[in-house]
């Protein structure tokens, strides 16, 4: 029998004691994934709202054959995309060559970096750059997959991938402590 | 410049999984997130599952009444053999029989007896005898009973139809004997009836002696005949008259189509306590056939929910006076986009003056909120009759305008769940705004009718009502009010 076949089903029955017990296993990774998404803490508690309220929504569609973690993520990021595309981003294809000169190695990200200082930087790059920054980077979604995703071209998916890149090493290679932010 | 770019995702990727492997305490979400989360997961079913529960409980208590009606409807309505009427068409003395002789052997006796009448006055027995060119009136059983003249000892079995006694306003349930009667100079028709589980009766019209008549009413097995309900007007194409109230419990229907958290997020918890509803209607209804029939009226009702709601709001302290009590003190205007409405209202917030607070800090807002509205509604609705012994059942869907004629929502803040605040309180009254004065509706449920009194008859029955369009919509949330009702009335068959 799946690990959570038994929380999988008490959440179907309406157990509310359930739900909240899944919640609280899934939400910190969950909203990790979200804060690199929303452009505040309040974006991504909107963010994780939204995708919990859908992971209970289609938790019948799960087929208990993979990890629930993997599903739930997966359906989460799906809720996040489609809060993303109902903003209307708007995908500058403007270019930003001042920046894609700076190369980064790892020694140049400071020791004392730590996720939460990364996720602020990521947070603070233009939503479409970070979108597709997250999208590509981390979920590890081709330009294709983001494209059709965003109903953007693939140029444009390139484009923005490029500048988050250039806009995250510019800021990177200034940092001397995380105080700086 | 490629495998550069590909080691910073490497860089970024490694860092970011390596902390969720860690405990942290930054990417811990508020406690309000799950508050919210179980609002939504929760309302809705609560919502269809309350409205449901509550339409299941009216209809069992409903069947529950009729079954009491069936269950003392021989103590209510005259007993078996009973001579219950008097109809004025024979100036004879009244002359009274056993009940009915069977029917088989009555035929028997009417094909021997019918040879003996006239060809034209047997025509017009044989027409009564086989229904449905059955008579319509007293005038028309005085008319047949004239043709039968001279025919003396003789029973002609006819159909007869309850309706034409009750039309006639002979049964009157007053209980008339032989005794009573005999004295009667004026023309009378004594009719004698079985009324226990007779859906359709035959008549026996006697002609004895020289001018005296009676009428024996036989049950007719059921499966022989068409049936008939005993209810006062079951002829088809007939209208009826019907006045009622109908108490409701309900619950709006809060739909979000597309959720813009940042107008969500102000909304800590919200708790709404059932909509309470008392409606007073009048209606028309037009027999289209023995089963369908169309209705339509009109139903003034008021609407009542109560509900309370934390809200999280961003107080400033520029602005503040202190007050005569020396503590600090801010008026403000404040807008919250509720699910209730736009709310635009004066709030004032006032503090200690030792209590630390930010210059901008988000406090809660407890809310206490009183909705009424005045709703007109104009349903029309298609009904299918299921007859039930003397009274019936039915069925009915259909339509509904509803036109809003007053909306109005007391909205008072009370005592701030924040330490630092003292007192919140609201200047005036909340204006609403994105209400719709129109909107369709539909509704649906069972209506039960046992007769009271000659043509009255009582009604009642659940039903649910609820709105095809909302009720309320912006740019967030749409709202539907959903009732189920309990609907008790009185109609009168013209």
């Amino acid at each position: 029998m799946h690990p959570d076949t038994q929380l999988v089903q008490a959440c179907l029955r309406g157990d509310s004691a359930s739900q909240r017990l899944l919640y609280e296993r899934y939400k910190s990774p969950m909203f990790r994934i979200c804060l690199r998404y929303g452009g505040s803490k309040q974006d991504a508690e909107d963010f994780l709202q939204d995708g919990f309220v859908r992971v209970f929504k289609d938790l019948q569609q799960y087929r208990m054959e993979g990890p629930l973690g993997a599903w739930i993520r997966k359906v989460v990021i799906n809720s996040i995309l489609q809060q993303l595309r109902k903003r209307r981003i708007v995908y500058s294809d403007t270019e930003l060559s001042d920046l894609e000169g700076l190369h980064m190695t790892e020694e140049d990200i400071p020791g004392n970096l730590d996720a939460e200082i990364l996720t602020r930087y990521i947070q603070a790059l233009p939503d479409g750059y970070r979108t597709v920054f997250n999208m590509f980077v981390i979920e590890g979604f081709t330009h294709q997959e983001i494209a059709e995703a965003l109903s953007i071209n693939v140029g444009t998916s390139k484009s923005q991938l490029s500048k988050a890149r250039g806009m995250l090493r510019s800021w990177l290679a200034t940092i001397h402590s995380p105080e700086s932010i | 410049m490629k495998p550069q770019e590909e080691e910073i995702d490497r860089l970024v990727r490694q860092r970011l999984l390596d902390a969720d492997q860690s405990a942290s305490d930054w990417d811990l979400p508020s406690e309000q997130v799950w508050v919210s989360i179980d609002n939504r997961i929760h309302d809705k079913k609560r919502d269809r599952g309350a409205i449901w529960w509550v339409f299941a409980g009216l209809l069992v208590l409903s069947v529950s009444i009729m079954l009491l009606f069936q269950l003392s409807e021989p103590a209510a309505l005259p007993s078996a053999n009973t001579q219950v009427g008097i109809a004025e068409i024979s100036q004879s003395p009244v002359f009274t029989k056993e009940a009915s002789a069977d029917v088989q052997s009555t035929s028997s006796e009417l094909s021997s007896e019918l040879s003996m009448i006239p060809k034209d006055q047997v025509n017009t027995a044989s027409q009564s005898t086989l229904s449905p060119e059955v008579p319509r009136s007293t005038n028309d059983i005085k008319q047949l009973s004239s043709q039968l003249t001279g025919i003396a000892n003789s029973t002609i079995p006819l159909v007869v139809s309850p309706a034409i006694i009750e039309n006639e306003g002979n049964i009157s349930g007053t209980e008339n004997t032989a005794d009573q009667n005999s004295n009667a100079e004026s023309e009378s028709l004594l009719i004698n009836t079985e009324r226990k589980n007779a859906s359709r009766t035959s008549v026996d019209v006697a002609y004895l002696d020289s001018e005296m008549f009676f009428l024996t009413l036989e049950e007719t097995p059921f499966s022989q005949v068409e049936a008939l309900p005993m209810i006062a007007v079951p002829q088809h194409n007939a209208w009826s008259l019907a006045v009622s109230i109908s108490p409701s419990l309900g619950t709006r229907r809060i739909v979000v189509p597309n959720a813009q958290p940042r107008v969500r997020r102000n909304l800590l918890l919200q708790q709404e306590e059932p909509a309470v509803q008392l409606g007073f209607g009048v209606s028309a209804m037009h027999e289209l056939t023995a089963r369908w029939s169309i209705e339509g009226g009109v139903e003034y009702s008021r609407f009542l929910l109560n509900s309370s709601s934390t809200h999280q709001i961003r107080y400033s302290r520029i602005g503040e006076i202190q007050n005569a009590q020396g503590n600090f003190e801010n008026r403000f205007r404040l807008n919250l986009n509720t699910s209730y409405g736009e709310l635009n209202t004066d709030v004032v917030v006032e503090r200690s003056s030792d209590s630390q607070m930010e210059e901008h800090q988000f406090i809660n807002l407890a809310l206490q909120t009183k909705q009424s509205m005045q709703v007109l509604r104009i349903p029309v609705s298609a009904r299918y009759n299921i007859p039930l012994g003397s009274s019936q059942a039915s069925c009915y869907a259909g339509l509904s305008a509803n036109v809003l004629i007053e909306n109005s929502l007391e909205f008072r803040a009370v005592q701030s769940l924040d330490s630092e605040i003292i007192q919140v309180s609201t200047m005036r009254n909340a204006r609403l705004s994105s209400y719709k004065d129109f909107a369709f509706g539909y509704q649906f449920g069972v209506e039960f009718e046992v007769p009271l009194y000659r043509r009255m008859s009582i009604l009642f029955g659940p039903s649910v009502n609820g709105y095809l369009q909302p009720v309320y919509q912006n740019r967030q949330v749409l709202i539907y009010p959903l009732m189920a009702d309990m609907n008790v009335g009185v109609r009168y068959r013209l």
